[in-house]
């Protein structure tokens, strides 16, 4: 026998999704999270699923092949600024482009209310020296050494424990910070340092910048943490070493993350969508929306043509992370969102939160504020005797009591239909949110099916569909643990970016390919360090590319892994369609460039399969636990509810209708209908 | 009045919602494809919502979102003259229509706005406009600013309303203008199709919106959503005392007013009417030169300091919360209604940052919870650069420079941000990348570093101000520089307390020598050369509250961080720092003590050079301005320039028509009376 394992380490809870290689079966385990140490929360999570099969931990981590972990640590310690302390060097003249960031005062515009965000690095720790590379790489200032000596000694005075090295232009000439490093190693040999063009090889020094000093800040911390666990899980009989998700939605080893952490930033929301792909193959659907919907907050991603969408914004509170990464859209609404009226009466429904503790009103843990869930509770969706699958209780009269006092009574009507106002408006600002992703990129959100994860997904899921005109939904079994789960689907992925500036006019294809092939080289040689040989690995490549002045490239996939003088023209033409089709226009006559080139390295995981549930007909009546009434289309009507541990393969239930999982509960409405797949996931075609 | 609303609160608010999301799709679609840094990297656009109807006082702006303050309040005014202008069967779905004029309800020649009707079931419901500031606007000079044209015929093509498109196609004679008369015109023309494809994207999304709710429904809510606005801003102020407070503050020496020109500006709030009333009407007469206000960019200068102040960030922006505030305006008068021929070429630019700091600057005297100090007007960091560009065969090029600029301001309890370009840009606008901008112009940045006490000392302080020293790449032929330019002489003033940030300057040096060669005047157009450094200091933002009552551990980090100097730590705060081993600094809290009591002594009197006041009557507004005319000529006997291309030319104050005007009262000014 032989297990694969992926460990979501999340704010609140730590999911675990075991899976049988031989028959396919998969199990989720949820623990709650060990903030102030979090390998003990993967060892808790290890301990409950050993437990479910009568095993030990050792039994079950001496069989496993793959130990795939996400983790938040990386994405804390920036937020809450406890990441190690850090020093900065940079190019004399420039010390503030952590300060000034892009310029932008975040809206809404009329917020003056605001404390300017402290930079990643302090100033006083930002360091100058002397230095200067122009735009074609040529050097107009020599390096002066004793500047960088003195600035290695000044950090050491001052108990630094990692230096991140971002120079003006690096990525076009490496030299100086080359040099640097040198320097570094001469003078303070123990320190760990983290230089930017080699983090993030690309043009625009404010996110270089920081994704340099957020690297060298995590190095340390992240080292320590990937030895720590490896050590644990080597101890407790894994026979490999364990692999952690990144940024990009793939995993690389542990060791081979600490080298780059940023990375590892935003570790296990980018699973979604892995997850996303994985469970739609089966349907033939390539253009997915991944809808994720917590307690606090509503996540989601996108997929176009079987394609994650990344980004080249993704921040951690203020700061930018700088990397290309999946593009995981998260606001604040969730079932914990709090209602309330401005001074007009006009209803609003979060940002703020109720939290777990005390959390929304029915919980009944001394939470006054009426939130999502207690709308939920009255509106006949969540079943106050089986949350959680009855392991916890919900009391609907404190939610009555709440949405009556601070928003039915003030606004003159009754409590269902503020609830029901509550549960419009949260919808709609998810919906406003899905808009946003998916026209960013020019996509219309009516050709994708949407895969609603998360405790809340379900119950919001269908309006929120309904409303932007999606027709089918996708509510899985392992909602609950969906970005555990796709951390077994994900593929390891390393990607290596790097300048290169020429253009359709006077194409020079040298130069592409000398580029190309620099950056295949990085990508074999990071992964070779990693035990994985080049026959393995297949190369994906892509260009940024742009019409003259315009600062937002688009990513034109190349095809091939070189490019030949004939396919010129071809990757030229792909780009203007592709300009048509995401912005609406292309000026075919004007000059393209390109300004960065892109080589990723994939190493697939071998496939898992799930298995397959016996058919057992049309008819859900066996699993129909009774029927309670339910507010659909304008009235409360008398709703058959069903458990959905007993829906077999096959299985339709028309809406409206409500099914109830043990971490979800899914609401189908009027005219909608949904199918039991043959993996136990709930297909729902909506009216 | 507002009535009790019909529409349910649900639908209410999921179709604000929309419309803001709506709005904000427009936005993204003009940045991701538009090709000038004004449009991709520093946001110098706005896009709005107007609501349609029969008659231009129905069309009012019921969603801006992200715009700028200054571009977006009161923009329907630029496209009521449509109705006024076209028969109704001629105004046709396809259409597209600009506008640029200050006598047609635009704010400047170089602000091109673009309107299209929105349709449905043959009736417009909706206006989709895009305003955007332009990289070039057919000006004699490659400038978009233009502070010394003397009189419209100077600014260079004016569209008071013009039809461009037909049948959703550009109209070909209007491209043919177009390519004969702007500079760059490849460049531009894309940025016109980025402007046009984000007019284009809201009409089709606001069919979609009436589709999706009833026309009659969509009708309804147009009304309660201005209604909804207007009621929480009369909300906020029943909740201020009813109070009158002058104010006065100055704009730097012009030729034709070498002492500079005063702005002064009354306020009153009437909590019981729930009114806020400003006054404009005491101001001199419209000058020969391009920084008279219009209808729309005064009165929008004012509600962008009134607005953050008063309504705080929960108040959806739209034309029903202006029904608030009642502006008094004057006929002929340099913030008032322009009087033809005068020019309005930069009637967004020099005056309406003044305007706005100024009202957030009483509104800190009637309620000290509200309100924000000053910060820099529009200083010479931000300019328009145009010539031969040798990294791109010698091309023409023309470049607006945004990348540092002054620092923002402070209000009660927050420090200022580093970058805010001016109050009526309110931070909504970006910094471009050093990188981008020295791989595509000619340009190498020496130096952008914020600058150690620039910011105004306050118990909350003002951004730090920013250096930035530029030159050219080899073989650069000469390269026209436009600056616009205030606040060199009349630096950003303080409130309630709080100190003045430094002042702006412009400078010239050889590169070899490092010698200054020039120091320029500020505004203007002037040439760099190879060989020679073109830098600029844009001012910190000024100080919220008594600097001595700041905390001192803030200090302590600024003095840390090099925004603060130990100087200014014990001179402007009163706080005295002792070394520390790792921390570098501490506080002497004992120290700090009794040298903060010494100082509160000798602080009574009044500040040298307090010349922008708040003041409870016009009377002591008189003996301000006279108090400041010393001032100027104390800088001037310092022996630093003061030039521009006109002779003096005298300005009279005689008083002139006195209009009461608001926002649905600015629809009868227009369009205006040619004398």
């Amino acid at each position: 026998m032989a297990y694969r394992i992926g460990v979501d380490v999340g704010g609140t809870f730590t999911d675990l999704v075991l899976l049988n290689e031989e028959s396919g079966e998969a199990r989720q385990f949820k623990v709650p999270t060990v903030a102030e140490a979090p390998a003990e929360g993967v060892y808790n999570a290890l301990e409950e699923a050993a437990k479910y099969y009568g095993q030990n931990v050792d039994d079950i981590l001496g069989k496993t092949t793959v130990f795939a972990h996400g983790t938040t640590i990386s994405v804390n310690a920036v937020l809450q600024g406890k990441a190690c302390k850090t020093g900065l060097i940079c190019t004399k003249g420039f010390r503030h482009v952590l300060w000034l960031r892009d310029g932008e005062k975040p809206q809404p515009t009329f917020d003056y209310k605001m404390e300017p965000p402290e930079p990643y690095v302090p100033i006083y720790l930002t360091l100058e020296v002397s230095e200067r590379i122009d735009a074609e790489g040529n050097v107009v200032i020599p390096l002066n050494e004793g500047d960088v000596r003195r600035a290695i000694r000044q950090f050491k005075k001052w108990n630094v424990e990692s230096i991140a090295v971002a120079l003006l232009w690096s990525f076009v000439n490496p030299v100086h910070e080359v040099r640097i490093g040198e320097l570094i190693e001469e003078e303070w040999p123990e320190v760990t340092v983290s230089l930017s063009h080699n983090v993030q090889p690309i043009i625009r020094e404010w996110p270089r910048t920081s994704a340099t000093a957020i690297d060298a800040s995590l190095k340390p911390l992240l080292k320590k943490y990937a030895e720590g666990l490896q050590k644990e899980l080597t101890e407790h009989k894994f026979g490999s070493e364990f692999l952690m998700v990144i940024a990009t939605g793939g995993v690389l080893p542990g060791t081979s993350v600490s080298d780059k952490p940023v990375y590892n930033c935003l570790s296990g929301p980018t699973c979604g969508p892995v997850a996303g792909i994985y469970l739609c193959e089966p349907l033939n659907r390539k253009d997915i929306i991944v809808a994720d919907v917590g307690g606090t907050s509503f996540d989601i991603s996108m997929i176009e043509d079987g394609r994650i969408a990344y980004t080249r914004d993704a921040r951690i509170g203020w700061h930018l992370i700088g990397i290309n990464a999946v593009d995981v859209t998260s606001i604040g609404a969730g079932g914990g969102s709090i209602a309330w009226l401005d001074s007009q009466k006009v209803l609003h429904v979060g940002p703020q939160s109720a939290g777990a503790t005390p959390g929304p009103a029915c919980y009944m843990r001394g939470g006054v504020d009426p939130t999502i869930c207690d709308a939920d509770v009255i509106l006949g969706y969540l079943n106050p005797d089986y949350f959680l699958g009855g392991r916890m209780k919900l009391y609907p009269d404190a939610a009555v009591r709440a949405i009556e006092k601070k928003i039915a009574k003030p606004l003159k009507i009754d409590v269902e239909e503020a609830a029901l106002a509550m549960y419009c408006i949260v919808n709609q600002n998810m919906v406003t949110a899905l808009v946003d992703i998916t026209v960013k990129r020019g996509a219309d959100p009516r050709d994708f099916i949407i895969v609603a994860g998360g405790g809340a997904g379900g119950t919001h899921i269908a309006d929120i569909a309904k409303q932007l005109g999606v027709k089918e939904i996708l509510a899985p079994k392992l909602a609950g643990a969906l970005c555990a789960f796709g951390m077994l689907c994900a593929d390891v992925k390393y990607e290596s970016v790097g300048a290169f500036y020429t253009s359709s006019k006077k194409f020079d294809i040298e130069g592409a390919n000398n580029t190309l092939g620099k950056l295949e080289r990085d990508v074999a040689d990071s992964l070779r360090k990693a035990g994985i040989g080049t026959e393995e690995i297949e190369f994906e490549t892509a260009v940024g590319m742009r019409y003259p002045y315009q600062i937002y490239e688009l990513d034109v996939p190349l095809g091939g892994r070189r490019i030949l003088p004939e396919q010129v023209p071809e990757l030229i033409n792909r780009f203007h369609s592709l300009h048509e089709s995401t912005y609406g226009f292309k000026i075919a006559e004007e000059l393209v460039e390109t300004i960065w080139w892109r080589v990723i390295g994939v190493v697939a995981v071998p496939k898992i399969g799930l298995p397959k549930y016996e058919y057992g007909g049309e008819e859900a009546s066996p699993a129909l636990m009774g029927k309670r009434k339910a507010y659909f289309d304008g009235h409360f009507v008398n709703t058959p509810y069903y458990n959905g541990e007993k829906l077999v393969y096959g299985n339709k239930i028309g809406g409206p209708a409500i099914v109830e999982e043990v971490t979800s509960t899914l609401v189908i409405p009027a005219g909608a209908k949904a199918t039991v797949t043959e993996f136990g996931d709930y297909f729902v075609e909506l009216a | 009045m507002i009535e009790e609303r019909t529409i349910d609160p649900l639908t209410f608010s999921v179709m604000g919602a929309q419309l803001d999301a709506i709005v904000r799709e427009m936005t993204l679609i003009m940045t991701y494809t538009g090709r000038s840094a004004i449009f991709n990297c520093c946001h110098d656009f706005s896009v709005s919502i107007a609501s349609g109807g029969e008659k231009p006082e129905d069309i009012q702006v019921l969603s801006m979102f992200c715009g700028l303050p200054d571009h977006a309040i009161g923009v329907e005014l630029a496209v009521r003259p449509i109705l006024e202008l076209y028969e109704k069967d001629d105004i046709r779905e396809g259409d597209m229509f600009l506008n640029n004029c200050a006598y047609y309800g635009g704010s400047h020649h170089a602000d091109y706005t673009l309107m299209s009707p929105v349709f449905f079931k043959d009736e417009v419901m909706f206006w989709a406009v895009v305003r955007c500031h332009q990289n070039d606007c057919g000006y004699h000079e490659p400038d978009t600013y233009a502070p010394f044209c003397k009189d419209i015929y100077e600014e260079g093509p004016n569209f008071p309303v013009v039809r461009i498109q037909r049948d959703n196609a550009p109209i070909q004679d209007w491209v043919r203008f177009f390519h004969m008369n702007i500079r760059y015109p490849e460049q531009m023309w894309g940025d016109h199709m980025a402007q046009a494809g984000g007019v284009r994207v809201g009409e089709k999304r606001l069919k979609e919106f009436c589709q999706k709710h009833s026309k009659e429904k969509v009708k309804l809510f147009c009304k309660e959503w201005l209604d909804y606005s207007e009621g929480l801003l009369a909300d906020r102020i029943r909740m201020l005392p009813g109070k009158t407070r002058w104010g006065v503050i100055f704009t730097d020496p012009f030729s034709f007013a070498p002492n500079g020109i005063p702005i002064v500006m009354r306020i009153e709030t009437d909590p019981d009417k729930a009114i806020l009333t400003v006054d404009l009407t005491d101001n001199i007469d419209n000058v020969p030169a391009g920084i008279n206000t219009t209808v729309q960019t005064g009165p929008a200068g004012v509600c962008a300091g009134l607005g953050p102040t008063v309504a705080g960030g929960n108040i959806p922006i739209n034309g029903g919360m202006w029904r608030r505030v009642k502006f008094l305006l004057r006929e002929g008068c340099i913030v008032g209604i322009p009087k033809f021929p005068t020019a309005c070429s930069c009637g967004t630019s020099c005056l309406p940052p003044l305007m706005s700091d100024l009202a957030a600057r009483i509104m800190s005297e009637i309620n000290p919870e509200l309100g924000a100090s000053g910060c820099s007007g529009s200083e010479a960091s931000i300019a328009v650069l145009g010539g031969k560009n040798p990294r791109r065969n010698y091309e023409p090029y023309g470049h607006e420079f945004f990348c540092g600029a002054a620092a923002g301001p402070s209000t009660k309890g927050y420090d200022g941000w580093p970058y805010w370009v001016n109050s009526v840009c309110s931070g909504t606008m970006k910094s471009e990348p050093i990188e981008i901008l020295e791989m595509r112009d000619p340009h190498f940045i020496m130096e952008l570093k914020a600058l150690k006490d620039s910011a105004g000392p306050g118990q909350w302080r003002g951004g730090p101000g920013w250096i930035r020293r530029m030159r050219l790449i080899k073989d650069t032929p000469p390269v026209s520089i436009a600056s616009l330019g205030d606040g060199s002489v009349f630096t950003p003033p303080g409130a309630r307390g709080g100190k003045y940030g430094i002042p702006n300057v412009q400078w010239v040096e050889d590169l070899e020598t490092g010698m200054v060669k020039e120091i320029r005047p500020q505004r203007g157009l002037k040439y760099l050369h190879e060989g020679e450094v073109w830098a600029v200091i844009a001012s910190g933002g000024a100080g919220y509250g008594d600097p001595l009552k700041r905390d001192p551990e803030r200090v302590r980090k600024d003095v840390i961080n090099d925004f603060v100097s130990l100087e200014s730590a014990r001179d402007d705060y009163g706080v005295i720092l002792k070394p520390h081993s790792t921390e570098i600094y501490e506080v002497d809290y004992e120290a700090t003590k009794g040298l903060r009591k010494e100082l509160a002594r000798k602080e009574k009197k009044p500040a040298k050079g307090d010349y922008s006041r708040i003041v409870e009557s016009k009377k002591e507004i008189d003996q301000i301005i006279e108090e400041a005319y010393g001032r100027v000529m104390e800088w001037k006997a310092k022996g630093r320039p003061i030039e521009g291309p006109f002779a003096d030319l005298g300005v009279s104050t005689l008083p002139m028509i006195i209009k009461e005007a608001n926002l649905e009262g600015w629809a009868q000014a227009l369009p205006p009376g040619i004398e």
